[in-house]
């Protein structure tokens, strides 16, 4: 999961809700990618920008991605050792296993689209201070407080059930229960805390709505604010330079006539 | 003049609850009056402060009849935002107010909702921190701060506002002894200002006592005295020891010499007054001579015959890690805990103690050197084995909640702690009676109050059978009575046997409790050893944030009295007490 | 309107703690994918329809929790669009996914009215779920190349996966939720009190 990295890069400084646009048109135009190549180059740059341009500090981006690499090789496995029918041009094989070109491709682009996803969401989530993002969302596109306040909430939520796992956790700890070992001993916890975490969220939740209506919180539009998110040309530029990069990419893969090493179409 | 807040006959019931918790109250408060509202522990007050503040029943689901007036207008048909501008609210659990990320937004956020221009904003949050001290946390995450430090920044977002009333549920009851200090002369100087009408929950009474202008009793949700302090305190003394609520230190010693037939006339409040007495009469100062020495099991740390170390820090050092800065909070920490012993590990807000505790429970984890309990590292023991050796209560009680009622909660430890099946049920009964929670045994622990949360989370830790307790902040927003039980349960399992660490900010449970004290300061322990040689070293509790405690000053003060022999002249002897510290307190 | 019950206005209360819920169940959502990919692994395309339920799971227990209108549709939606940022291969096609399967789900509850929450309501909630979801699969997958034969067991298979995998297990998470007491506040927690109150009177009035 990735988290914010306080900073002042270009790509900090952008104007939240542009950057969360291009980002999320981009993500829209790579849903009609179905090659491996696409996404390939586009993780290589993505990572760099978010290096060179957002200042991410580099082990951050390794624990952040790691997750999302096994979930990669999940889906290639997935492809790979269950093939389907109409399958047939054998690529090569191991042993018991043969795997056909088109299921290695297959694999091949929906790993790299899981992680070209992944590296979209890190540059952003990394470089993007949450409050922001939710204030310049309420400025810039008049959405209303009541649900930009919950939004924010509900943002919030994420590395709360990251805590409120481990609080109790330490609680099962300390008042003398057992600590399991092992993905099977982890997966009995999750299910063992799954309704008192669930349980514990909507306490938090509760609270945060008391909190809010007891500090004079109404939700009315037309609210004052007291720090302004700027939006200037130099975001605009920005914007349609990242938003750019799907289309260049497409094009230059295009044009190298990279893409016609396979032309398979993938189920999502 | 029209009364700026008008309370008529309220009654405020919870849901699924047999009995209202409120019953009946009437109050009308002036405007400027300052009013301290006291009461035992779940007796209702933070249920009156919420429904004065408009949050019951609108927000906080309960059945209320009667009616609450601000200026002279129904609450119920003000909009919330209207109430806001009228009543700054400080919660209970200040972990409960925050809703933003940092500090700055959280003060900003009720600030904006007031509808304030930036340009007033920015002046306020810089007004509001530099009041309670926090100026240099301004853009600190909320979730990283200590416990004590999250009640400033709640008391910061409520005078930001400047509102004409202030609801102040507890707001000391995290702070060490200075930042305490600091918020009463705060209190004192808004109090002067004529500009806010007051209302103040509070157990801490040496200070209020003399600064409000009047007193609310509560017990079991109606109002059974309301005058005066010196009214209250004086007349009313034998009605507040049997309902078991704090007083000020010199009435609470007076009212227990007037049990034993000693009487006082004119009731003494403060200690000079009470030294006063002492002084025309031996008889009365050697009766408080006794009552303020440290009791004898204090003096004595008990023999065990274990002979392993119960704590051993070697080299200890910790930080918190955010990517881009580290904050280094121990450094190389040399603590060693004899078996048996009582010890009070003390320092000021946001020093490290919660987090020492959470590294020798092994729920932290040390970035340099290494830590034993009885003998064993805890690197190389299983956390289960460091549960059984040792066990710990959270200074937020909620963290250590597992089951869905208060009669759960304890059997769950007794189950974990082998006691066998049919004695159970017998065993809970026996604890939610000792820790006055047995009408709550059905509650969820979620819905008690919060003194009564602490007493819980105690209750269930001191169920157990562990060799080592650690309790952060055990008698946190408890009353008298409640503090005295519980912490006479703490000290009958350290006579047992059990090595007790206590995180306290009371020096006064430090005096008569710990047969030992650590004192944290800097990331370093300052002094180690018994707590006498530390409260009479000056310079060090100064630079701690600490107080010396009470019976400390009331015993110095009866020494310098006996040193005059019986003296007439009162003059003389406040002088006298001054000199001793005995009215700085 | 008048097909809708008086206080259907949500509260901030209410819409924080369903974003909340929709917020946890993103991950779970997530991780299904896996439990997926080995159903699809062991029993072929099918194995799609037998698990499909669960991604439905998050309309019943916040309509079950809230009852009001639009907690089936847009938890579900809310559940769905966080998995974008989570790196799901879906992508942006969440947005639609995550909309037409709420709105399967919310269409049971719309046609009662709002006044029923049972167990056969919940579980028509999934299967309304189910059915949305295959019409849309139909269309982006081109089901219609497929023997009907094949059509029919698919849509049956995900049509009872539907009903037990959202429908009855998301009763009983909500319902679990609810004896914990954090739901006291809402319609669902209310109810649950209520009916235990019950239990426990008739039980004291056995033994006397
Ligand atoms: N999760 C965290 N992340 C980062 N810093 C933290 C975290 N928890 C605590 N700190 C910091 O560590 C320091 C010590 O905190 P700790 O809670 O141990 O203090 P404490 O001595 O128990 O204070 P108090 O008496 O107020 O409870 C504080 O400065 C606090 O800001
Ligand atoms: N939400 C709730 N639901 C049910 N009962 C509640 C709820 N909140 C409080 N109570 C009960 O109402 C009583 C009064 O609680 P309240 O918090 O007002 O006490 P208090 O006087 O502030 O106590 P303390 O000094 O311990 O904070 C307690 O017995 C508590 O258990
Ligand atoms: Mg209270
Ligand atoms: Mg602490």
């Amino acid at each position: 999961m990735f988290n914010y990295y306080e900073g002042q890069s270009i790509l900090h400084q952008m104007n939240p809700v542009l950057k969360l646009a291009s980002i999320g048109f981009s993500m829209i135009l790579l849903t009609f990618s179905f090659d491996p190549f696409v996404p390939f180059v586009l993780i290589i740059i993505l990572l760099n920008l978010s290096y060179w341009m957002g200042k991410v500090p580099f082990t951050a981006m390794l624990k952040g991605l790691l997750p999302f690499v096994l979930l990669a090789f999940g889906f290639f496995m997935m492809q790979v050792l269950f093939p389907r029918s109409g399958d047939e041009i054998l690529f090569f094989s191991i042993g018991p296993f043969t795997i056909s070109q088109q299921a290695f491709w297959r694999g091949c682009a929906l790993a790299f689209r899981v992680l070209a996803y992944a590296a979209y969401a890190l540059l952003f989530v990394a470089t993007t201070d949450p409050t922001e993002l939710l204030l310049s969302l309420m400025q810039q596109t008049k959405l209303s407080p009541k649900y930009g306040y919950s939004m924010l909430a509900a943002y919030r939520f994420f590395p709360l059930y990251q805590s409120e796992f481990a609080t109790l956790k330490e609680a099962h700890l300390v008042r003398g229960g057992k600590e399991r070992k092992g993905i099977k001993g982890k997966g009995e916890e999750l299910y063992r805390y799954a309704i008192p975490l669930l349980a514990q969220a909507i306490r938090k939740a509760e609270r945060v709505a008391i909190a809010m209506e007891a500090r004079g919180f109404t939700g009315e539009r037309g609210r004052c604010y007291f720090k302004k998110i700027s939006l200037r040309w130099t975001d605009g530029v920005l914007a349609i330079a990242l938003f750019s990069l799907v289309p260049a990419v497409m094009f230059m893969m295009h044009h190298f006539e990279v893409l016609y090493v396979w032309d398979g179409s993938l189920f999502f | 003049m029209k009364s700026i807040l008008k309370v008529h006959d309220l009654s405020v019931q919870y849901p699924y609850t047999e009995q209202p918790t409120l019953k009946n109250i009437s109050i009308t408060v002036e405007k400027g009056e300052a009013l301290l509202i006291i009461g035992a522990s779940g007796c209702g007050k933070s249920s009156l402060a919420l429904a004065i503040a408009g949050l019951i029943p609108r927000t906080i689901e309960a059945e209320q009849q009667g009616r609450i007036y601000l200026e002279g207008r129904d609450i119920a048909e003000m909009s919330p935002g209207e109430v806001c501008q009228q009543v700054g609210f400080v919660f209970q659990d200040p972990e409960a107010q925050f809703c933003m990320l940092t500090v700055e937004d959280e003060i900003a956020f009720g600030l904006e909702n007031a509808g304030f221009s930036p340009d007033l904003i920015e002046t306020r949050i810089e007004e509001a921190l530099e009041k309670v001290g926090m100026s240099e946390h301004r853009y600190s995450h909320t979730h990283r701060l200590s416990g004590g430090m999250k009640q400033r920044v709640a008391l910061a977002c409520a005078l930001a506002l400047h509102p004409p009333i202030l609801i102040l549920d507890e707001p000391t009851a995290n702070l060490d002894p200075a930042a305490t200090e600091d918020f009463f002369r705060l209190l004192e100087s808004l109090i002067a200002s004529k500009n806010h009408t007051i209302l103040l929950v509070e157990h801490k009474l040496e200070k209020p006592a003399a600064l409000m202008d009047r007193v609310v009793v509560i017990n079991e949700g109606e109002i059974v005295a309301e005058n005066s302090p010196r009214h209250v305190f004086a007349q009313q003394n034998q009605l507040l020891m049997k309902i078991g609520v704090w007083q000020p230190y010199a009435s609470e010693l007076a009212g227990k010499l007037e049990k034993a037939g000693i009487s006082f006339s004119p009731f003494p409040l403060t200690v000079a007054e009470l030294l006063e007495h002492a002084g025309k009469d031996s008889q009365k100062s050697n009766a408080l001579a006794k009552q303020v020495a440290r009791p004898i099991e204090a003096t004595d740390s008990l023999e065990t015959g274990v002979e392993e170390l119960a704590i051993d820090c070697r080299q200890v050092s910790f930080s918190y890690k955010t990517p881009f800065q580290e904050a280094k909070v121990l450094e190389n920490i040399q603590w060693q805990v004899r078996p048996g012993s009582f010890l009070a590990l003390l320092g000021e807000n946001g020093i490290g103690k919660s987090t020492l505790a959470r590294l020798v429970l092994g729920l932290l984890k040390p970035s340099k050197g290494s830590i034993s309990l009885f003998g064993k590292n805890t690197k190389s023991i299983s956390r289960k084995r460091v549960a059984e050796l040792a066990g710990l209560v959270f200074q937020n009680p909620e963290h250590q909640f597992l089951t869905d009622s208060t009669w759960e909660e304890i059997a769950y430890s007794l189950k974990l702690a082998n006691i066998p099946g049919t004695e159970i049920p017998r065993r809970v009964q026996e604890l939610l009676e000792e820790f006055s929670l047995a009408e709550k045994a059905e509650a969820n622990p979620f819905t008690l109050s919060q003194g009564e949360k602490r007493r819980l989370s105690v209750a269930s830790m001191l169920a157990t059978d562990q060799q080592l307790l650690i309790l952060d902040e055990p008698s946190f927003g408890q009353d008298y009575q409640n503090t005295y039980k519980l912490m006479n349960l703490v000290k009958a399992r350290q006579l047992k046997g059990c090595t007790v660490v206590m995180i306290t900010h009371d020096m006064r449970l430090v005096w008569e409790y710990a047969t030992e004290v650590a004192l944290l300061s800097e990331g370093k322990l300052a002094y180690t050893g018994d707590p006498e040689g530390l409260f009479y070293q000056k310079d060090l509790l100064e630079a701690c944030s600490l107080k010396p405690p009470l019976p400390l000053h009331m015993m110095k003060g009866l020494e310098s009295v006996e040193k005059r022999g019986s003296i007439k002249k009162p003059g003389d002897l406040k002088e006298d007490a001054l000199k001793a510290g005995a009215l700085n307190v | 309107m008048t097909v809708l019950p008086k206080d259907h206005k949500w509260t901030l209360k209410e819409i924080i703690v369903m974003s909340a819920l929709g917020v946890a169940f993103a991950p779970l959502y997530m991780a299904w994918i896996q439990v997926w990919a080995i159903a699809t692994g062991l029993l072929g395309p099918i194995g799609l329809d037998i698990v499909f339920g669960f991604w439905f799971i998050v309309s019943i227990i916040c309509a079950h929790i809230f009852r009001k209108p639009g907690a089936a549709l847009i938890s579900e939606w809310i559940a769905a669009v966080v998995q974008i940022p989570l790196g799901s291969p879906s992508g942006a096609w969440l947005i639609v996914s995550g909309f037409v399967q709420g709105f399967g789900a919310e269409v049971p509850f719309w046609l009662t009215r709002y006044k029923k929450f049972n167990t056969s309501i919940l579980m028509l909630s999934g299967v309304g779920a189910s059915i949305a979801s295959f019409l849309y699969n139909w269309f982006r997958f081109g089901y219609a190349g497929l023997a009907p034969g094949l059509l029919i067991t698919m849509l049956v298979i995900r049509v009872i996966s539907g009903a037990v995998l959202a429908g009855l297990l998301g009763k009983g998470i909500a319902e679990g939720l609810a004896a914990t007491g954090v739901l006291s506040s809402f319609p669902l927690g209310k109810e649950w009190r209520e009916k235990r109150r019950k239990s426990v009177h008739e039980k004291y009035s056995e033994g006397a």
